[in-house]
């Protein structure tokens, strides 16, 4: 099983370098699609191993790679990273064959993807302080490109800005994982060695003698809340997303908060449970900032991809709390919200790109009785908004109930709170849905959807049912992991 | 007899030199030439006699004005792979005229002939005769351009500055010559350590001579004239006289740091400083003022070679960072970082040269998608000098940043990686003209296939690197072990 992991990062990489190697399409696109897939299939062995051996050891792949700085190339699975691993090698292929049929560029395009999915995959599954920045800082480039290049008219400020906050996020992340690293003896990056030895050291600064947990985290919880984005720092992701076509803002969405929030709670958990665990008001209020400024986003949005950054921070919020609640069930549902809201932002983009395909606009307003003319497309994106808001027999449901109970663990007043945002989010995506699926057909713009079209969403719409129907293995697995870290971090502490 | 052995690279490229020279004299129209071929022969045996050297083992030799050892022995292999790529890149570049090929070739050979010299040179009389000669003779490589003002100017201001340099360097040897009456830096260090000079006069002559090697290693606060010479110089010359001189410049400045004023601590592979005055803050402040003020001269750039010339000066700040370290470590990084900027500087300016020779003025957005395979190997070596992974900049950025943490130099390492976010969104902002539109299908450049696979042969082993970056580092650490400090 240890020989999946590097098959599920780097097939994709693999993929990528084949998109120079042979220009004709058929060969080109193939590759591309066949190395997704593959990364897929080592995800999803790895869920059916990790499932069916609950308890056990999950499955390292270690080695050394630069010895003199004691840096491993250590990647894993476990419950935490599992979900968001999972679901982020299943929809990289959708995104391939969203853009199976672009006219200029495809290859560029496929292979920036590609290089897109080992860099966020790489982030996820990294065990080694080393290997994640290595992949942190790597995220952003492909997304770069892709913006600047297959972006729409302005494109120029937004991408910038993306690469101009990163490359700050980098630095910061950088610093702490500096600091870390030279704060044990002997050195290392790897997160299980570090586990415990944190607490109590400290470091100087332009001559200050500081905490190094206090400021070790901070660096490394602002490098990641750039790059999430976490409000008040999202500003940049929304320029982005606006710019580009949903494809690619689907790739920004999925390399953003549900890796750096799972990212975040293993360093925090494992690394510095103290000051993790001293601060869960602060992640609690931020969640709930997250919420309130999603929500009011929310309601002034006319563009579809806007719904989607604005949903975003909503469910980053909801993710934030539940981190926040430091109670097993919390975090639980906090992982299974990252998880059944890719689901959903992936049937809700792709929705919206074949709108977009169709009527060449991603205004809400320009659409109108969409129902009619594509019966299929309107379910599906239907039930990616239920699975949002969390209707029962959705995966959504499950993420929701796992998370407010945690919550209600913590202080029942943010149940209330959740459970308003909950009803605020679902009546803005019933009011979406209406303007855009009903009422009368008014032109004859919205032509059958192709197969295709049908293959992204289905298998997306199957998936979030599954979840919703038969949670159990998932939830049993992230619930392991998380019982043993927060149980070795509170040892730690 | 063995002497002889060990100055035989050097030998064996001056004749060369001489020998192309004496060919060009002679020249008679002859349609076949084989300047490239022979220039290429020539790095090829010298890099094969350093295998000889290596295993004559470590020594002094020339009547103990030189050193045999892994340090040398590794930046020579640097300077050879320098020229090797410089020789191959005034080839395909349409800056440098056909005529003058035989002396762009000569002049490499002579001055990495020479360079190779400085970098094994143990005594102050060698390493002022040697620098000089290097920086004059590199400096004329800028003048080798087709008809430019800049690129006279520009061997003009090198030529200057060599003489500043050495000026600065004199006195600042003969302070100390005059302390211990010495020019060999293994009998000044002893003396000093005997003696333990007026802590002034040690500190004028320590800053005076790091101020002098400053010229070439372009730091703070002599790197002023660098910018417009690498601006106005060609880019194959820019590219080479930079690694070049950086090379030497941080050849000796470790060499003469280590031997002449410090000492090795109980730990082995450690130093300390070794009067009471403590210079490693001077080196610090040097440091973090090259840092930042190159990173703030790179973010105000737009035009590409002023943009190149501020990436190539920044890079010399974060050498410091090593050397600051005064360990085994730390001079690693530096080695491993010059190593990598080699290959990345050299891939760099031949992927540059490629566009910049074939630009269509009328329409400079979007190049390239007007050759995608060079283009793509553009940014890659764009994204490895600003230490973005996956190639072994972001190692290089690392390991040196990383020096100066373990020192607990934590405000340098904010000031560098403060610097490493302004010389990046620069070199973003930079990058956008060169990829917008590309998604429509603009004419395609021509295509040169061995001006292709000399900048993808460049990447190779810049890939190589990151991949097995821990046998090269083991191969630097060896180097370094490997020395007679």
């Amino acid at each position: 099983m240890r020989a999946l992991i590097p098959l599920l990062v780097f097939a994709p990489a693999i993929g990528a370098l084949l998109q120079a190697v042979n220009p004709r399409p058929l060969f080109a696109r193939t590759a591309a699609l066949i190395m997704s897939v593959a990364s897929s299939i080592a995800a999803i062995l790895l869920f059916i191993n990790i499932g069916a051996h609950l308890g056990d050891e999950t499955p390292h792949f270690v080695v050394s790679w630069i010895h003199s700085y004691s840096v491993h190339f250590a990647l894993g699975v476990d419950g935490l990273n599992l979900l968001p691993t999972l679901v982020i090698a299943i929809i990289f292929p959708f995104l391939i064959v969203s853009e199976w049929d672009r006219q200029f560029g495809r290859r560029g395009i496929h292979a920036l993807l590609l290089v897109s999915q080992t860099a966020i995959l790489g982030a996820l599954c990294s065990l080694d302080l080393f290997l994640l920045l290595f992949f942190f800082s790597m995220i952003p480039l492909p997304l770069y490109l892709m913006a600047s290049i297959w972006g729409d008219e302005g494109r120029e400020v937004s991408a910038f800005r993306m690469i101009s906050v990163s490359l700050v996020a980098s630095a910061s992340v950088f610093f702490g994982v500096l600091l870390i690293y030279h704060a044990i003896d002997p050195h290392t990056f790897l997160i299980e060695e570090l586990r415990g030895k944190l607490a109590g050291k400290t470091t100087e600064i332009f001559g200050l003698s500081v905490g190094l947990p206090q400021i070790a985290f901070s660096l490394i919880t602002f490098g990641l809340a750039l790059r999430a984005p976490i409000w008040p720092f999202h500003g940049w992701f929304r320029k982005l997303v606006l710019k580009v076509p949903t494809t690619i803002g689907l790739a920004a969405l999925l390399g953003g908060f549900p890796v750096i929030l799972t990212v975040f709670t293993r360093i925090g958990f494992e690394l510095f449970p103290e000051t993790m665990t001293n601060h869960l008001d602060v992640w609690v209020t931020a969640g709930i900032a997250n919420l309130v400024f999603g929500c009011l986003s929310l309601l002034q949005e006319k563009d579809m991809r806007g719904v989607m950054v604005s949903l975003s921070t909503v469910l980053a919020g909801f993710s934030l709390i539940g981190i926040g609640t430091g109670h097993p069930t919390g975090l639980v549902g906090s992982q299974f919200i990252l998880f059944s809201s890719m689901l959903s932002f992936a049937i809700f983009g792709f929705a919206s790109e074949i709108l977009r395909y169709r009527a060449r606009t991603y205004e809400i307003a320009s659409y109108r009785g969409v129902l009619r003319a594509l019966p299929d497309l309107g379910s599906a994106t239907l039930l990616g908004m239920a699975s949002a808001f969390g209707v029962p027999g959705t995966a959504g449901f499950i993420a929701f109930a796992l998370l407010l109970m945690g919550m209600f663990n913590y202080h029942p007043g943010i149940v209330v709170t959740a459970l308003f945002t909950m009803i605020v989010v679902s009546a803005f995506l019933i009011q979406i849905f209406r303007q855009v699926f009903l009422g009368d057909k008014t032109d004859d713009r919205y032509a059958k959807l192709g197969a295709r079209e049908k293959l992204l969403l289905y298998p997306l719409v199957a998936l979030i049912l599954a979840v919703g129907f038969f949670p159990s293995p998932f939830v049993d697995i992230v619930r392991v992991t998380i019982v043993k870290i927060l149980s070795v971090g509170s040892a730690g502490a | 007899m063995k002497d002889v052995a060990l100055f035989l690279p050097e030998i064996y490229l001056a004749l060369t030199a001489i020998g192309l020279v004496l060919g060009e004299v002679g020249y008679q129209g002859e349609r076949t030439r084989v300047i490239l071929a022979t220039a290429m022969l020539s790095v090829i045996g010298a890099l094969l006699q350093l295998l000889l050297n290596y295993a004559l083992g470590a020594g002094r030799y020339g009547s103990l004005n030189f050193v045999n050892d892994g340090f040398a022995l590794f930046l020579k292999a640097l300077l050879l792979c320098s020229a090797g790529i410089g020789l191959l890149a005034d080839r395909k570049s349409q800056e440098v005229s056909i005529e003058n090929r035989t002396e762009h070739a000569a002049l490499i050979l002579g001055v990495t002939a020479l360079g190779m010299l400085l970098c094994s040179a143990v005594n102050w009389i060698w390493i002022l005769v040697l620098l000089f000669s290097v920086q004059i003779l590199g400096s004329l490589i800028f003048a080798l351009k087709k008809i430019d003002f800049r690129a006279i100017e520009a061997a003009f201001k090198g030529s200057l500055s060599s003489i500043y340099a050495v000026f600065f360097l004199s006195i600042g040897v003969l302070l100390f010559y005059s302390i211990t009456g010495e020019f060999d830096i293994y009998r000044i260090h002893s003396a000093l350590v005997a003696q333990s000079p007026v802590p002034r006069i040690y500190a004028v002559g320590f800053s005076l001579i790091v101020v002098g090697l400053g010229f070439f290693g372009t730091y703070f606060p002599s790197q002023l004239w660098a910018k417009d010479a690498y601006e106005g110089a060609s880019l194959p010359a820019t590219a080479f006289a930079s690694c070049l001189f950086r090379l030497t410049s941080f050849g000796v400045l470790i060499r003469v740091i280590v031997i002449q004023f410090a000492k090795e601590t109980e730990i082995p592979g450690y130093w300390e400083p070794i009067s009471t005055m403590d210079w490693t803050p001077v080196i610090a402040t040097i440091a973090a003022t090259t840092l930042l003020m190159s990173a703030l001269y790179v973010f105000r750039q737009k035009k590409t070679r002023k943009l190149f010339s501020g990436i190539l000066i920044f890079q010399s700040g974060f050498y410091l960072l090593g050397l600051l370290a005064l360990d085994q470590v730390g001079f690693a990084s530096i080695l491993f970082g010059l190593g990598t900027e080699i290959f990345m500087v050299g891939g760099l300016f031949g992927a540059l040269t490629f566009f910049e020779d074939r630009r269509d003025e009328l329409n400079p957005k979007g190049q390239l998608s007007r050759s995608v395979p060079e283009g793509i190997a553009l940014l890659l070596f764009m994204i490895c000098v600003i230490g973005m992974p996956p190639l072994p900049g972001f190692i290089a950025k690392f390991a040196l940043v990383s020096s100066a943490a373990r020192h607990h130099w934590n405000g340098l390492v904010a000031i560098a990686l403060l610097s490493l976010v302004l010389v990046g969104t620069a070199v973003f902002r930079w990058v956008y003209p060169w990829v917008y539109e590309l998604r429509y299908k603009n004419e395609n450049f021509p295509v040169s296939w061995s001006h292709r696979a000399l900048i993808l042969g460049l990447l190779v082993p810049l890939l190589m690197i990151s991949v097995f970056a821990e046998s090269m580092l083991n191969w630097v650490g060896s180097s370094v072990a490997f020395s007679i400090w």
